[in-house]
């Protein structure tokens, strides 16, 4: 049924992986959106979102237990032939190109906003698409190797600017205790379960996992350490920044970051949020460019399909542009987080559910 | 497959080299304006004057203590131009000047208290959102035109105007005027439950002989900027509290105000605290007052009614007594008298700013939000609007630790 990967790469390049596609979603600004939605409760809808994902992830990492080193193709052509598997292929495919689209243009518009002087975006563009193609081109080996080596790197950046900015926190900006309401910060936290759906790429990354063991492991460690810095990074903008000025600003991440300061002289220190937004990005891009590519092989049965790379990249480079402005990709981001998790989230745990019972009648259990 | 890899290397490193390194995007220091000061006043026909202080690298270089050729002149010019908005007028001067305008070393922004009357929220979003203005840049407002403020200021005892302004209004040594930076003012207007405080600023005044009471209450240290009795070698001055009310500016305290002020938000530093003597006329008992922590604050409501309760723990060292109140062995009676005074001293800004500016400056309010489940709730009591009809409960506990044999200074 499935092919077996050849390369194999260890618990914590895959940990790495995983947690940057969760962890993007923060720098790429989601506490400014949550707090419109959420107002002070922001942290507490985050935290609600967290923990029903770690149910979530728990429950799909049972639900996986009969089916180790497969992919969300192959158990798609386990519970519906070759149709299903080319239509879960497709719902990838176009979950990932809106995603990378709107991702690239983010983090482009936000490296030339946090720059005084701004480097020209459409350089900035063409140079991270160079750099996807390269990506693609070579395959998951090296990303995961790089992964392995810079999401360290994001993640202690992240962690410098959460604790460096304490010095600015008001405990006060947590009241109201419920924010927009109790009912509402329910609704919202399990809303943003949506904003999880970059989980998705574990499912798509098995076969390159080791055991079942490396991919349980990965799969919790992952998602419950994401879960605690992306709550972390929305309780501490929530007590640097109170409701509703909280919502007004983009790249909430950076905001935090600039108003770092030692003493009265060392300050812009938002340099450091420069490496960390563009890195952070640049990964989850050529991370969704190559899975992206290889959904047109896997899903589709091609075997040359690194030929798709140019035209994928053409296809990244025109919807990256459709939107007029940074603000429009970020309402665009949000609606496709939605999306998203039909393949990220829904999917995987219908296919699964019922892959599990056809194994079950199989085994004589039903 | 060496070579290969050899030149896939070299030839990415030169792409790197020319595309990322390159000085195509570079601006050279010599080519900037560094913009130290911004001041902003009330223009004709609802347009602004917008004030841009530069500083002069060169000069500053000369005149510091780490050499350089010495150059002549000031090391700060000003230029200034009416228009709509901030943008307008960067555009205009930038039109003016050789180099370009730049404002990442902006260490103030002053607000004539004219300009200041009118809603500044606006401006204050504007310049927390631009790139190159950093939110811990210093305000203030400005009792006379803030260019003239500009104008008349003369670094002293410091070559570099900008670390001038830094130390000038991060006053660690006195609690004559409240320290704010642009962030902190933007999140006190913009907040429900706190208003804004600035520091006031303004020119050497003349001395007014008609003003007695003034001036005897400005030889105590209670004055405003501009107010300080018999000034020389300084045509600068800041000293009191600019309050504002939604936004726009609703009451001018002197520093005796300001000391208050910091003392309610607990950032007081140890200073001189003088308390009139009860039995000698006109002589004072002068404590160095130390805030030991931040102020306990519980607010309640009694019938929608706040009720504010603010607790102070002091320690006080004693530094100068009449003769007629010392008595070594009862500092308690002492302690009673500093407690009695500061706690009337508080009651009386505290009221005064509720009743007469309506402005909560302590942020009272966030306290009271724990009050309310729901934003909507909170919004729903108007909380700017009640605050006006607020009691407060102060209590304050001075302990004198020593007769100040050996006194600190407290700076």
């Amino acid at each position: 049924m499935h092919k077996q990967a050849i390369i194999k790469f260890g618990r914590w390049e895959s940990t790495s992986i995983l947690m940057n596609a969760l962890i993007v979603k923060i720098i790429l600004g989601f506490p400014q959106q949550l707090s419109g939605r959420a107002g002070s409760a922001l942290w507490l809808s985050s935290l609600l979102s967290g923990l029903l994902m770690s149910a979530i992830i728990w429950l799909m990492v049972k639900l996986y237990d009969k089916f180790e080193g497969m992919d969300l193709y192959d158990i798609a052509q386990r519970v519906g032939g070759r149709p299903l598997r080319a239509i879960t292929a497709t719902l990838v495919l176009l979950a990932l190109l809106g995603q990378s689209a709107v991702a690239l243009r983010l983090a482009v518009e936000g490296l030339s906003a946090a720059t005084p002087y701004a480097i020209p975006p459409l350089l900035a563009t063409l140079l991270i698409a160079v750099v996807m193609g390269i990506t693609a081109y070579r395959g998951i080996e090296g990303l995961a190797r790089v992964h392995a080596i810079f999401v360290p790197a994001i993640l202690f950046a992240l962690a410098f600017i959460l604790i460096f900015t304490s010095g600015n926190y008001r405990i006060t900006n947590l009241f109201p205790f419920w924010g927009l309401g109790a009912a509402n910060t329910v609704w919202q936290g399990v809303r943003h379960v949506t904003s999880y759906s970059d989980v998705l790429v574990l499912f798509l990354l098995y076969p390159y996992m080791n055991n079942k063991q490396q991919f349980r492991r990965t799969a919790l460690w992952g998602v419950n350490l994401s879960t605690l810095f992306i709550v972390l990074a929305n309780l501490s903008y929530i007590l640097s920044l109170q409701y509703p000025e909280c919502s007004e600003f983009v790249m909430p991440i950076f905001q935090l970051s600039r108003i770092i300061t030692f003493g009265d002289y060392a300050q812009s220190l938002e340099a450091i949020f420069l490496p960390l937004w563009m890195l952070s990005s640049t990964l989850y891009l050529c991370l969704s460019f190559v899975l992206l590519v290889r959904a047109i092989g896997d899903g589709y049965g091609i075997q040359h399909y690194k030929f798709a790379t140019l035209p994928a990249i053409f296809c990244i480079l025109v919807l990256n542009y459709l939107p007029h402005s940074m603000m429009t990709a970020m309402n665009i981001g949000a609606q496709l987080n939605a999306y998203m998790s039909i393949p990220g989230l829904a999917l995987p745990v219908v296919l699964l559910i019922i892959a599990r019972l056809f194994t079950n009648r199989k085994e004589g259990r039903l | 497959m060496i070579h290969k890899k050899l030149t896939a290397l070299l030839l990415l490193f030169c792409t790197c080299t020319v595309t990322l390194c390159g000085c195509r995007y570079s601006y050279e220091i010599s080519e900037m304006a560094y913009a130290v000061a911004l001041g902003i006043d009330k223009g004709e026909q609802n347009s602004q004057r917008y004030t841009l202080q530069f500083a002069h690298p060169l000069k500053i270089a000369g005149q510091s203590e780490e050499g350089g050729e010495e150059q002549e002149g000031d090391s700060t010019s000003l230029i200034s131009t009416q228009a709509n908005d901030l943008f307008t007028a960067l555009n205009i001067l930038g039109n003016m000047l050789s180099k370009q305008i730049n404002l990442t070393q902006t260490k103030l922004l002053v607000f004539s208290s004219e300009y200041a009357a009118e809603n500044i929220t606006e401006i204050l979003r504007v310049l927390m959102k631009n790139n190159q203005i950093r939110p811990s840049t210093f305000a203030a407002v400005s009792v006379v035109e803030a260019r003239d403020y500009l104008k008349e200021v003369q670094p002293s005892l410091e070559a570099n105007p900008s670390k001038f302004y830094t130390l000038l209004f991060s006053k660690k040594n006195s609690n004559y005027i409240p320290v704010t930076t642009l962030r902190e003012l933007y999140l006190d207007v913009t907040a429900d439950g706190e208003e804004g405080a600035l520091p006031l600023c303004g020119t050497a005044q003349a001395d007014n002989e008609e003003g007695s009471n003034r001036k005897q209450s400005a030889i105590l240290g209670n004055y405003f900027a501009g107010g300080a009795v018999n000034v020389e070698g300084s045509e600068t001055e800041v000293a009191g509290l600019a309050l504002f009310r939604g936004g726009s500016l609703a009451a001018l305290l002197p520093s005796r105000g300001a000391e208050l002020y910091n003392l309610c938000i607990g950032t007081f530093k140890p200073a001189y605290y003088h308390i009139p003597s009860d039995m000698a006329e006109g002589k004072h008992i002068i404590l160095n007052l130390r805030q030991k922590r931040r102020p306990v604050i519980r607010v309640t409501l009694t019938n929608d009614k706040p009720n504010i309760k603010i607790s102070f723990d002091l320690a006080a060292q004693l530094i100068e007594c009449p003769p007629e109140e010392y008595n070594a062995k009862d500092t308690a009676a002492l302690n009673r008298m500093a407690e009695d005074t500061i706690r009337r001293d508080v009651e009386q800004f505290l009221y005064e700013t509720a009743q007469t500016a309506r402005a909560d400056a302590v942020g009272f309010g966030r306290h009271a939000k724990r009050l309310f489940a729901s934003y909507d709730e909170w919004k729903a009591y108007q909380w700017p609007e009640r605050y006006s009809s607020s009691s407060f409960d102060v209590h304050v506990n001075v302990n004198i630790e020593n007769d100040g044999l050996i006194q600190s200074t407290g700076a």
